[in-house]
């Protein structure tokens, strides 16, 4: 069976001239079944660059990414488009876009030249409208929801995209936790429900831990990946934070802050 | 659980649908009423100027049925030919900066902050301005040779901005990157004025008054084929321009190849802004504002929408600006340049005002 997303060897950072900023190196991770995987590390680590990595929008130092067995270098950007879509924490630029044509623009890339929607593609953007449960706003403004529905608009921008990987940089970052666990939820869902693959990164620890199937997590040195319940076995959670004010609790799944 | 469908969404998503539909039909209305008063301003500018000519008159000399008037060759090589040179530079100009807006996602953008409309006025100034400097005095300053100097300018700038644009990757310092070449193109003009004779200045200054009227069917035939080239280049880069609404990142995964319409995307405004300015002299304000119109009328962002609606009040506004320029029944013709500014100004301020947000 093709591996959804395969990665060897990665090195991720950013070329300059002559100058080359090293981020992070040797992530090694396969996925092989839809699942939900947290992205954790602390601020600055690389959460966003691997992210960008991934969705080819910035390249990599050395290594190999590969999604269903062919060589993120060797996908045209339209074909790409139809395999990986984002959601990201920056808002878009204030605009008059209706919440409709936001999430219309997802299937830009199916549509023909002028950008008709064909009655098919109407229908998956009702579709992805009612699944993040955002109807009643559909002709609204973008630039006037709340931050919750703004992120759930994104998110179905993207699940009209009809990818099989779903890439969310921390999307949660301006959220009350009502909304917070909400995004969470909805994510889980369209893992069971709509077999997508989505990866999230998030400073949401309890949440991710909670929702998430894997859990990568980067450190200054290293990149650790697996089941969430095998790294909460091996202590691996505990390693992300360089502070001592922070303990993870395996028995309760929880972390304790020392004041 | 988020996959439920019951009942009251449902009807809530009917009622969207219906709302679509009213908002589609509200778009014919508003083009209709558009285009109707597009062609009352055409009849207007033609029928009104030193000689007034009635409705009925323009009407019949248009449609060929009246071939012994008196009117017939003011109508037809004057009036005719300015309208026309109106509509293409009321509706190139507007363009130019819609593109200009949505590419640098930046409601201040325009064809005069990329500095593209210096960069003509520069060329503009070395031909006449630098005549004497340079000695080429024996060239006669012509329309063609107007047309030339000001189209290499702007090509000039452009260039240099292009150039500049491969190695700067953020957009909003090729912004910033155009204005300076817009003061660097500013400054050399002052030094050229400092040092030309009162009559080549007040030559140069009558150029960057603008003029509509100027152009012969030959001149024009021209303007016409540049223009459509620039403005039908534009089905290369609708749908990325879209996209671009959402930022380069969204955009970028959407497939959209950020370069390529960039460069497409500067290279129609260069035509547009360079042909424009060669043939009319340097308008301002139309070009940045016109866009804004368009956006708040249509209450839109949709290129599909937009692009059209820019275009045909860019027309409106620059053959109302020419009527009040040309002072009807008068012999004296204002600076095309002051008017579009001094009436659509305050429209635009007072838009603003009322809607109080000025978007992409």
């Amino acid at each position: 069976m093709t591996k959804i997303l395969h990665i060897e060897n990665l090195s991720i950072g950013y070329t300059s001239k002559k100058k080359e900023t090293l981020v992070a190196k040797q992530i090694n991770v396969s996925i092989n079944k839809p699942k939900l995987i947290a992205l954790i590390g602390i601020n600055g680590i690389g959460k966003s660059t691997l992210l960008r990595t991934i969705s080819k929008v910035q390249p990599y130092l050395k290594g190999k990414i590969a999604i269903f067995g062919k060589n993120i270098d060797d996908y045209k950007a339209t074909e790409f488009s139809k395999k990986i879509s984002l959601v990201l924490t920056e808002k878009i630029p204030s605009s008059n876009l209706t919440v409709y044509e936001v999430i219309a623009l997802g299937r830009q890339v199916y549509t023909n030249w002028i950008g008709t929607l064909s009655s098919n593609d109407k229908d998956i953007i009702k579709e992805a409208a009612s699944i993040v449960n955002i109807n009643h706003v559909l002709h609204d403004k973008i630039d006037e929801l709340s931050d919750g529905q703004y992120q759930k608009v994104m998110i179905a921008r993207a699940l009209a995209q009809d990818t099989d990987i779903i890439l969310l940089d921390e999307p949660t970052a301006h959220l009350d936790i009502i909304n917070k666990v909400e995004i969470f939820k909805l994510l889980k869902d369209l893992v069971v429900n709509k077999n997508k693959t989505i990866i999230i990164s998030s400073h949401e620890l309890q949440l991710a831990i909670q929702t998430a199937n894997d859990l990568w997590l980067m450190n200054k040195n290293s990149f650790i990946q697996g089941s969430k319940e095998k790294l909460i076995a091996n202590n691996e959670i505990q390693k992300i934070f360089t502070s001592n004010n922070i303990t993870f609790n395996k028995k309760t799944n929880q972390f304790l802050f020392d004041y | 659980m988020a996959l439920n469908f019951d009942f009251f969404k449902t009807k809530d998503s009917e009622i969207c649908i219906k709302n679509y539909i009213l908002n589609k039909t509200k778009y014919t209305f508003q083009f209709s009423i558009l285009i109707i008063a597009l062609l009352f301003f055409v009849m207007l500018n033609i029928s009104l100027g030193s000689v007034s000519i009635p409705f009925k008159e323009v009407f019949m000399i248009l449609t060929g049925n009246d071939v012994t008037s008196n009117f017939k060759f003011i109508i037809l090589n004057l009036r005719v030919p300015k309208a026309l040179t109106a509509i293409m530079v009321g509706s190139g100009l507007s363009v130019s900066g819609l593109l200009m807006q949505t590419l640098f996602r930046n409601p201040l953008a325009g064809p005069f902050v990329l500095g593209i409309s210096s960069g003509a006025s520069l060329g503009v100034a070395i031909l006449i301005l630098g005549s004497s400097l340079f000695g080429f005095s024996a060239f006669a300053v012509s329309n063609y040779s107007t047309a030339i100097a000001s189209s290499f300018g702007a090509f000039s700038v452009l260039l240099a901005v292009m150039i500049v644009a491969q190695k700067v990757k953020n957009t909003m310092s090729i912004l910033i990157i155009g204005l300076m070449f817009g003061s660097l193109t500013t400054a050399i003009i002052s030094i050229l004025a400092y040092f030309s004779s009162a009559e080549e200045l007040q030559q140069y200054m009558f150029w960057s008054f603008g003029n509509l009227g100027n152009l012969s069917w030959n001149e024009l035939t021209l303007f016409f084929i540049v223009y459509i080239i620039a403005i039908s280049s534009i089905i290369f880069i609708i749908k990325p321009l879209n996209s671009l609404l959402l930022g380069e990142n969204y955009a970028q995964s959407l497939g959209v190849n950020i370069k390529k319409t960039r460069n497409i995307t500067l290279f129609i405004t260069a035509m547009l802004t360079g042909v424009i300015t060669a043939f009319s002299g340097p308008i301002a304000f139309v070009g940045l504002a016109v866009p804004h119109l368009a956006k708040l009328v249509f209450n839109s962002s949709n290129h599909k929408t937009l692009l059209p609606a820019t275009a045909i009040i860019g027309a409106i506004v620059m053959l109302f600006s020419d009527i009040i320029a040309q002072l009807p029944n008068s012999a004296f013709t204002l600076p095309i340049n002051a008017i579009t500014s001094f009436f659509g100004a305050p429209i635009v301020i007072w838009l603003l005002i009322r809607k109080s947000k000025i978007v992409l």
